[in-house]
């Protein structure tokens, strides 16, 4: 009788030489288009660093615009102050429309609607909520007739209600940045909430918790580190919008703590310096880009070390 | 105990007349007769267009273990799962016929759900601890059912701990992530977090087939120990755990209840002919 032999170590070798050709081709090709893309962005990082770095100096950061040197102090308390506004506008209303999405919208075609809107929302040119946030709290509403004039009307009407000015502010700046932030978020925390597992669900709903305690105690806490990049990304992504501040907030030399006012931003002023004749001028824009990307840099780097898990105690 | 019947026409007069009776089918010792925790009546589920159950009838007895034994997609799963009412979560899943639980029919109106399953716990297929500390995982149905006090929680954390023999293992970190347990203990853990609120009926959904052959055994002999206060009716693939751990069995094929009986009976002389292939591994 023989035993069935026994193959020898070379018997699995493979002589075959595409598909080790193909794979070194797809990992070549891969390795270069991320090599591409981080030579990029080192290069605008780079380019920004060297143009801004020579005018980082103390007081930039604690003289106006037009005081000797030049600073842009007003700037940054205003990039500060329209992000914050729109933080507290967009980040609980996107939220909820996440949640909503997630776990109470009736499956079918308006649910699916409401997804298509906010996605086409999110890719919408952000101007154009700048021009709408115009529309409805900049422009006196008799400029308008039909129904965008009674729009117009009845949101000055709300705004003198609440004390908002009607014209340039800091609030209807902040305002189209939050209308910005909305779709961001609403989208990213559907998609954390609905990668959190059945089992968790299934394992709160059994010993007895209402579908409101399983959401708050089990399922937003599990999505929370999503949930709040998301919420990151929307507020660096709106701390560099430029267009609709034009419309909105407008700008202003002067120091700006009061929203009613005209407000400064960073972005509006990297624009309208940017375009200047003057070196120096110039030399400033580079300098607030520096900052600017600094400090949302600083900023998501603070709010991923708070939320960091904690350290697991023992006792 | 179980009382089996499957044919339609049988009243539930005839079911009490036999349990007293003493016949074959159900087994009675002389004090725990009528002591049903969860008693099924003509049980039918449907997925969408689709009958998972058809018109299944019997009793679990109180604080006993009762299994559900058969082969897979024989809707024992969907039945241990009308007994919490879990699968009002399942979209297109409906549910006739009628489920008490301590003579309380649970899809009467008005049922509060909560309630319900805070008194029927359960446990899964897959350990599913949450994502927080081992202490958390034990005080969340504490929590959520209003118990208040640090002291309180950790005292009731403590004694469902011990009871699921997880106590010893995991005293010296508390307030160590769950999923740093392994298998066996997340499962244990699970067990834990099901009986913390002292529920009358534990659902065990095949709470062993994910573990290694150690675990399983530590997890068997906490269902021994459990059942002299609790009743538990336990889902499994496996034969041999039914014959170790249940005083009951109950065999289902194809969404019917073929046979229930006294474990013993059922594996070594069952009635049906269909009961004794399947335990024999003829087929399934």
């Amino acid at each position: 009788m023989t035993l069935p032999t026994t193959p020898t170590p070379e018997g699995y070798h493979h002589h075959e030489w595409w598909p080790r050709l193909v794979s070194f081709v797809a990992k070549i090709l891969c390795s270069a288009a991320a090599a591409v893309a981080l030579v990029m962005l080192f290069l605008i990082l780079g380019y920004m660093v060297w143009k801004g770095i020579s005018g980082l100096h103390w007081s930039f950061f604690t003289h106006l615009p037009l005081q000797e040197p030049m600073g842009m102090r007003n700037c940054i308390v205003g990039t500060l102050l329209l992000a914050g506004i729109a933080s507290l506008i967009g980040v609980p209303i996107g939220m909820l429309c996440g949640i909503y999405l997630a776990e109470y919208a009736p499956r079918g075609w308006s649910t699916q609607g409401i997804r298509l809107t906010l996605d086409v929302l999110a890719g919408t040119p952000t101007i154009l909520f700048g021009v709408v946030v115009y529309q409805i709290m900049v422009v006196r509403p008799q400029n308008f007739n039909g129904w965008v004039g009674h729009l117009s009307l009845w949101s000055h009407r709300v705004q003198s209600w609440m004390g908002i000015t009607n014209g340039y502010s800091g609030w209807a700046g902040g305002l189209a940045l939050a209308l910005i932030m909305v779709p961001i978020i609403a989208r990213t925390t559907e998609e954390m909430l609905r990668m959190v597992p059945l089992a968790h669900r299934e394992a709160s709903a059994g010993l007895g918790a209402s579908k409101a305690e399983t959401l708050w105690r089990v399922v937003i806490p599990s999505a929370k580190a999503g949930i709040i990049t998301g919420i990151m990304l929307a507020i660096a992504r709106v701390a560099g919008e430029t267009a609709p501040l034009f419309f909105t907030a407008f700008g202003n030399d002067a120091m700006v703590y009061n929203p009613n006012r005209q407000t400064p931003s960073l972005t509006e002023q990297i624009y309208n310096y940017s375009q200047s004749d003057d070196p120096h001028w110039r030399a400033q824009a580079w300098t607030a880009s520096l900052v600017l990307v600094s400090m949302v840099l600083v900023f998501s780097a603070a709010v991923r070390i708070a939320t960091r898990k904690r350290r697991i105690r023992t006792r | 105990m179980i009382l089996a019947d499957t044919s339609t026409n049988a009243p539930q007069q005839k079911a009490h007349a036999t349990a007293t009776q003493g016949t074959p089918v159900a087994v009675t010792t002389a004090e725990t007769t009528g002591r049903q925790a969860v008693e099924v009546r003509n049980l039918e589920v449907f997925y969408g267009q689709h009958k998972a159950v058809h018109n299944v009838s019997l009793s679990v007895k109180h604080q006993e273990v009762t299994a559900f034994i058969g082969p897979s997609g024989c809707g024992k799963s969907t039945i241990l799962r009308c007994f919490n009412r879990m699968n009002d979560l399942v979209r297109h899943c409906r549910v006739q016929g009628s489920v008490k639980i301590h003579g309380a029919d649970i899809y009467a109106r008005g049922t509060d759900v909560m309630e319900l399953r805070k008194r029927t716990g359960m446990v899964f297929q897959k350990p599913n601890p949450f994502p927080k500390s081992i202490h958390e995982n034990v005080a969340y149905p504490l929590r959520i059912h209003g118990v208040r006090g640090k002291a309180v929680i950790a005292e009731k954390v403590e004694k469902s701990l011990r009871l699921a023999g997880l106590w010893e293992e995991v005293k010296d970190r508390l307030h160590a992530s769950a999923l740093s347990l392994s298998g066996g203990q997340q499962q244990r853990l699970c067990i834990a977090r099901a009986i913390a609120v002292d529920p009358d009926v534990l659902l065990m959904d095949e709470p062993c087939s994910a573990l290694d052959p150690i675990a399983t055994k530590t997890i068997e002999s906490l269902i021994n120990e459990l059942s002299k206060s609790i009743t538990i009716v336990i889902v499994t693939h496996n034969m041999h755990q039914a014959v170790r751990v249940a005083h009951q069995t109950a065999f289902f094929y194809m969404g019917n209840l073929v046979e229930a009986g006294p474990t013993d009976k059922m594996f070594h002389n069952p009635e049906q002919h269909q009961t004794l292939a399947y335990v024999t591994g003829q087929f399934g």
